[in-house]
C-alpha cells in the first residue's frame, strides 16, 4: 500500500472511531490494531500481542512518574488558601497598570506555571479564583476569559512542565536543558498578553470598570505578603533542580511534601484534603498515562507502517528550506491540534518530526520550545481544546463565545512563535549557559 | 468537562432493573478498591523518592526507587482507569455525537460501547496468556530487589478486566434506559 | 516479493547496535538477494525496550532484534556472564567468552523459540573521575554512578558509594557535584562531554558487556534456504566486524577527550595493587553467579581459563 492510500486509511478509521465517541485511549489501540490488520495484514495474534506488550511496557516509566506527582502538587494547593493568597497579593500589585486587575491572569498563570507542570492544572486552578472576582467588579468577559485561556498555556512552557518530560523522553534530550529553554520565551509570551491587555484597556472603553481603586504603597506591601507561601513553593522546587539536590522528576515530589508542609505550618492540614486531593489526581493521571501508553503503541503500528520514515523522505524530498519544513509542521501541528490532545500529539508526531527537524538544521532542545507552543495552540481550538472546556466550565458562556474570547490570544502565540522562529537565541540563551 | 452537554433524552426516566443495579454496584465497589489502591501507591512513590533524596545526602542509595516507582506508575494508571471511566475522566470526543439525536445517537453509543468491549476482552485473552507464560517462566526484572514479571502484567489484566466490567455496564444501561450521559452512572 | 522483516533496536545507528545492525543486514542482502528485506528500525520505534525484546522476538512480534545480554540475567542467570566484573580484560578474552559461552546462550534461546546470531561488544567501562584511579584510597568514598547490580555492589564492597541515578538525570547531577565519577566506556563520556564536569578516565577495564541478535525460529524456518544460509554464514563475519569497530572505538574518543584537557591513565599505569583490591571486591559478585548457575557455570568458567592458555 501506498503512503498516502496506507494515511487515508489511517486518517478514516480515526474519524470514524473518535469521531463516534470511543474513548481516546481505546479509539487510539483500535487505530493502531486497525492499521496493523488493513494496511500490513499482519494476524491478530501477532497484533494482539504487540498490542498488550507495548501498551503495559510503555506505562513502566521513570520519568512519567513525574505526572500523578506533579498534579497532585497543583491540586493540594488548588485546596487550600494558597491559591487564593495569589489573587489577593497581586490585586494591590497590578492594580495602577491599565487594565488592572486583568493581569492577575497572566501573571498568576506566570507564577503558578512555575510550581505546576500542568496546563489544565493553571487554568483550572487560577481561573476558580480571578474569573469569579474579575466578573464581580465588572471587567469584560472576553477579555478575563481569554486572556486566562491563553496564559493557562504557560504551564507547560514555563518550567516545570510535563509536556518537556515526555519530549525529553521520546527524543533523548536533556530535560533540564528544555526546562531552561522554556523559560525566557514563556515571559516574552506573559509581556505579549500584558501588552495587548494594556493596549486594548485603552482603545475599548469599559474593558476595565471606570471605579478601580488604585491601591497604596502600604497594600501593595501586603500584597507582597500574600504571595510568600506560593513564593517559597517555587524556590524550592526549582531550586532544589538547578541545585543538583533532586532531578527533575523528583522535583515533583520535592513540591509535594513542601505544599504539604505549608498547608501544616498554615493550619490547613487534614487528612480529608489528603485523600480528596489524592483521589482527584489518580483520576486525571490515569487518563493521561494510559493515554500516553496507548499512543506509543499507534506509534509503535506507525513505525510498522514505516510511516515515519516514509513522511520524513517524502517532505525530504520536497526539498523544503528549513523555514518551509517548520511551515508545514505548524500547519500539520494547528490541524491535528483541532482534533487530539496536546499529549497524544507529542507522542505521535515525535518520532516523525525530530529527525525531519534535526535534518533541517534546527536544534532539538528549541523544537521542544516550539513544540510545546504548538500544544498551548491546541488547547485553544475547537473541537477538542482541553483549556476551553474549563473555561466554559468557568464562565458557563456557550463554546462559540469562549473560542472568541481566546481567539486574539491564540493569535498572539503565533506571533511569538514567529520571534522564536527569528530568534532562536530566545529559547537557546539559557540552556547555553547551563 | 468533557461529557458536559445536557440536553436529556426522554428514555432516562424509566427506572432502573434489579440486574442492572447489582452489576452497577459491583463494577463500582470494584473500581473504587482498586482506586484507593493507586492512591496508596501513589503515596509510597512520593515516599520512596524523598527518601532517596535525603539518602543520596550522606552517599546512600536504595538502589531501586528508578525501578519501583516506574512499576507504581503503571500501576496507578491500569488500577485506576476504571474508575477514572466510571467518574467520566476518560476524555472523548463529543463534538459529533452531541448533534445527534434519537436512535442515530443510541447507535452510535452502542457502537462505541460494543467495540470497546471487544477490543478490551481481546487484550485480556493475550494479557491472560502473557501472564501465564511470564508464571512458568518465572522470569524477574534485572535489579537489587528482582520483581517477578507476572506481577506488573496481572496488574495489568486486573486493570482491563475492570474497564471490560465498567464498559459492560453502560452497555446495560444503554439497553435499559437508552442513550444517557455519563453523569447518570455515578450511584 | 521478498519477506519484510524488521529489526528491533532500542539505539540507533550512531550506536555500536545500529553500526553493527546496519553492517549485517547489508552482508545477508547481499547473499540473500531478493529473498528477504530487512528493515532497521532503531530508536526503540517499534514500542520495544532492549528488556522487551526476549519475548518480543519469542512471540514472533518482530522478527529479530538486538538485546543487551546481562539483561536477560532474570529470564536465565547465565546471561550475566558476560558482564561479570573483571573476567575478560581484553578485547580478544571477551571475544573468547562469547565463542566459548555461546552454545550455553543458544540452548536457551532455542527452547524459547529463537536462533541466536552474531555478537557485539561493548567498549570496556572505566571510572571517569576528578582524579586518575591509581590508588586505592582513590575509591574510597568515590561518589560513582554505576549502570547494573554487578557493578553497584562491587564498587560498594572495594570502598565507594555507588549511586543509582538515570542516565538522562545523570548530566544534572554532574554538573551539580551530585556524583564525582562515572563508570562507563570512554565513548559514554565521550558522548555527553564528561570533560565539562570531570577531568580523568581510567582505563580499570571494568567488563565488556554484551549485545546479542536473536530471531525468530518460525519466522526463520519459513525463509527461503538461501535466506537462511545467508542469516547463518554471515555470523563470523559479522562478530568479527562487530569487535572490530568496538576495538576503533576503545581508544578514538582519547583524541576528543584530551583535547578538552582530560587525562588519560590506561591500564599498565594503573598499580596492581589497585586491580587486585577491585578484583578482591568482585570476588563475591562471582560466587554469588556461580551460586546461580551451578555446574553449568562452573563448566562455563573452566572451559574459558583452558581456551585463555591456549
Ligand atoms: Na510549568
Ligand atoms: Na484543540
Amino acid at each position: 500500500m501506498s503512503l498516502v492510500a496506507a494515511s487515508i486509511v489511517v486518517l478514516l478509521m480515526m474519524a470514524l472511531f473518535l469521531g463516534a465517541g470511543v474513548w481516546i485511549f481505546a479509539g487510539l489501540i483500535m487505530v493502531g490494531v486497525g492499521a496493523l490488520y488493513i494496511v500490513l495484514d499482519f494476524d491478530l495474534i501477532r497484533i494482539g500481542t504487540i498490542a498488550t506488550k507495548v501498551v503495559s511496557s510503555s506505562a513502566v516509566s521513570w520519568e512519567l512518574a513525574a505526572i500523578p506527582v506533579f498534579i497532585w502538587m497543583g491540586d493540594i494547593i488548588f485546596r487550600t488558601d494558597i491559591s487564593q493568597r495569589l489573587f489577593r497579593g497581586l490585586s494591590p500589585i497590578v492594580s495602577r497598570i491599565p487594565g488592572g486587575l486583568l493581569h492577575t491572569n497572566v501573571i498568576g498563570c506566570t507564577i503558578f506555571a512555575a510550581i505546576s507542570g500542568s496546563s489544565n492544572a493553571t487554568t483550572a486552578t487560577v481561573g476558580k479564583i480571578t474569573i469569579p472576582e474579575l466578573l464581580k467588579r465588572g471587567y469584560d468577559l472576553n477579555l478575563a476569559s481569554g486572556s486566562l485561556a491563553g496564559a493557562g498555556t504557560f504551564g507547560l512552557l514555563i518550567p516545570p512542565s510535563i509536556a518537556m518530560i515526555i519530549y525529553g523522553v521520546l527524543a533523548e534530550v536533556s530535560i533540564v536543558k528544555l526546562f531552561a529553554a522554556g523559560l525566557v520565551p514563556g515571559l516574552l509570551m506573559a509581556f505579549l498578553y500584558s501588552g495587548y491587555i494594556i493596549v486594548v484597556s485603552f482603545i475599548k472603553p469599559g474593558a476595565e470598570p471606570a471605579n478601580v481603586e488604585k491601591a497604596s504603597f502600604r497594600q501593595m506591601l501586603r500584597g507582597v505578603w500574600d504571595l510568600v507561601p506560593i513564593l517559597v513553593l517555587m524556590l524550592l522546587v526549582l531550586g532544589s533542580i538547578y541545585s543538583g539536590l533532586a532531578t527533575p522528576s523528583e522535583a515533583a515530589a520535592v513540591g509535594v511534601a513542601v505544599a504539604i508542609l505549608i498547608t501544616v505550618f498554615t493550619g490547613q492540614f487534614s487528612i480529608k484534603m489528603i485523600v480528596d486531593s489524592l483521589m482527584t489526581t489518580i483520576r486525571i493521571s490515569a487518563m493521561i498515562c494510559l493515554l500516553i501508553a496507548a499512543a506509543s503503541f499507534l506509534s509503535a503500528a506507525f513505525a510498522f507502517m514505516h510511516l515515519p520514515v516514509q513522511i520524513t523522505e517524502a517532505i525530504a524530498n520536497m526539498n523544503l528550506s528549513p523555514i518551509g519544513v517548520l511551515v508545514i509542521l505548524a500547519l500539520l501541528y494547528i490541524v491535528l491540534g483541532m482534533f487530539i490532545d496536546g499529549t497524544s500529539m507529542t507522542v505521535m508526531t515525535v518520532p516523525i518530526a525530530v529527525p525531519l527537524i534535526i535534518q533541517a538544521g534546527f536544534d532539538p532542545i528549541w523544537f521542544g520550545v516550539f513544540l510545546v507552543i504548538m500544544i498551548e495552540l491546541s488547547a485553544l481550538t475547537p473541537p477538542v481544546g482541553l483549556n476551553l472546556y474549563i473555561l466554559q466550565g468557568l464562565t458557563t458562556v456557550g463554546l462559540g463565545r469562549t473560542v472568541w474570547a481566546a481567539l486574539p490570544f491564540f493569535l498572539l502565540l503565533c506571533l511569538g512563535t514567529a520571534l522564536l522562529v527569528i530568534f532562536p537565541q530566545l529559547a537557546l540563551w539559557l540552556p547555553g549557559l547551563l | 468537562m468533557t461529557d458536559n452537554n445536557t440536553q436529556e433524552d426522554q428514555s432516562i426516566k424509566r427506572p432502573t432493573p434489579k440486574w442492572v443495579s447489582v452489576l452497577e454496584m459491583i463494577s463500582s465497589r470494584l473500581n473504587r478498591i482498586a482506586a484507593g489502591i493507586s492512591a496508596i501507591l501513589l503515596v509510597l512513590m512520593v515516599g520512596l523518592i524523598l527518601v532517596e533524596i535525603v539518602l543520596r545526602f550522606f552517599s546512600l542509595s536504595t538502589f531501586m526507587t528508578d525501578v519501583l516507582v516506574g512499576h507504581g506508575v503503571a500501576a496507578i494508571t491500569f488500577l485506576a482507569a476504571a474508575w477514572a471511566l466510571e467518574e467520566g475522566s476518560m476524555i472523548r470526543i463529543s463534538a459529533v455525537t452531541q448533534v445527534l439525536r434519537g436512535r442515530v445517537r443510541w447507535a452510535t453509543e452502542a457502537f462505541c460501547i460494543v467495540s470497546v468491549e471487544i477490543l478490551i476482552v481481546w487484550l485480556m485473552y493475550f494479557e491472560w496468556r502473557t501472564v501465564g507464560k511470564l508464571w512458568a517462566r518465572g522470569s524477574t526484572t534485572e535489579h537489587y530487589l528482582p520483581i517477578p514479571l507476572w506481577i506488573p502484567a496481572a496488574i495489568f489484566l486486573v486493570g482491563l478486566a475492570l474497564l471490560g466490567l465498567q464498559i459492560l455496564v453502560r452497555g446495560a444501561r444503554l439497553i435499559s434506559h437508552g442513550y444517557d450521559e455519563n453523569s447518570l452512572l455515578k450511584l | 516479493e521478498p519477506v519484510k522483516w524488521d529489526f528491533s533496536d532500542e539505539y540507533d545507528l550512531s550506536g555500536f547496535t545500529g553500526q553493527a545492525a546496519k553492517h549485517c543486514i547489508a552482508e545477508v542482502e547481499k547473499i540473500a538477494g531478493d529473498d528477504i528485506d530487512i528493515t532497521y528500525q532503531g530508536s526503540g520505534a517499534l514500542g520495544f525496550s532492549s528488556a522487551d525484546h526476549f519475548d518480543a522476538v519469542q512471540d514472533g512480534s518482530v522478527q529479530a532484534a538486538v538485546t543487551l545480554l546481562t539483561q536477560l540475567s532474570g529470564v536465565d542467570p547465565i546471561f550475566s556472564l558476560s558482564s561479570l566484573p573483571f573476567l575478560a580484560n581484553t578485547p580478544e578474552q571477551a571475544y573468547l567468552l562469547w565463542q566459548v559461552a555461546r552454545p550455553e546462550y543458544e540452548k536457551v534461546f532455542e527452547e524459547n523459540g529463537m536462533k541466536l546470531l552474531w555478537a557485539v561488544p561493548n567498549a570496556p567501562s572505566g571510572i571517569h573521575a576528578k582524579k586518575p584511579i591509581t590508588s586505592v584510597d582513590a575509591i574510597t568514598g568515590l561518589r560513582i554512578r554505576t549502570y547494573d547490580v554487578n557493578g553497584t555492589e562491587t564498587l560498594k564492597r572495594a570502598g565507594a558509594a555507588p549511586l543509582q541515578i538515570a542516565w538522562s538525570d545523570l548530566v544534572p547531577q554532574l554538573s551539580t557535584g551530585g556524583v564525582d565519577a562515572v563508570l562507563t566506556s570512554a565513548d559514554g563520556g565521550k558522548q555527553i562531554s564528561i570533560w565539562d564536569y570531570l577531568s580523568d578516565f581510567t582505563e580499570v577495564n571494568y567488563a565488556m558487556g554484551i549485545f546479542v541478535a536473536h530471531v525468530n525460529a518460525d519466522a526463520f524456518d519459513r525463509l527461503t534456504p538461501a535466506a537462511q544460509t545467508a542469516l547463518t554464514v554471515t555470523i563470523d563475519d559479522c562478530d568479527a566486524f562487530n569487535w572490530e569497530v568496538m576495538q576503533k572505538a576503545m581508544t578514538s574518543p582519547y583524541e576528543t577527550m584530551r583535547e578538552n584537557g582530560m587525562t588519560i591513565t590506561t591500564d599498565d599505569e594503573v598499580p596492581q595493587e589497585v586491580f587486585d583490591h577491585l578484583r578482591e571486591a568482585a570476588s563475591e559478585v562471582h560466587k554469588d553467579w556461580l551460586e546461580k548457575t551451578g555446574e553449568r557455570g562452573a563448566a562455563l568458567l573452566d572451559a574459558f581459563e583452558k581456551a585463555k592458555m591456549q
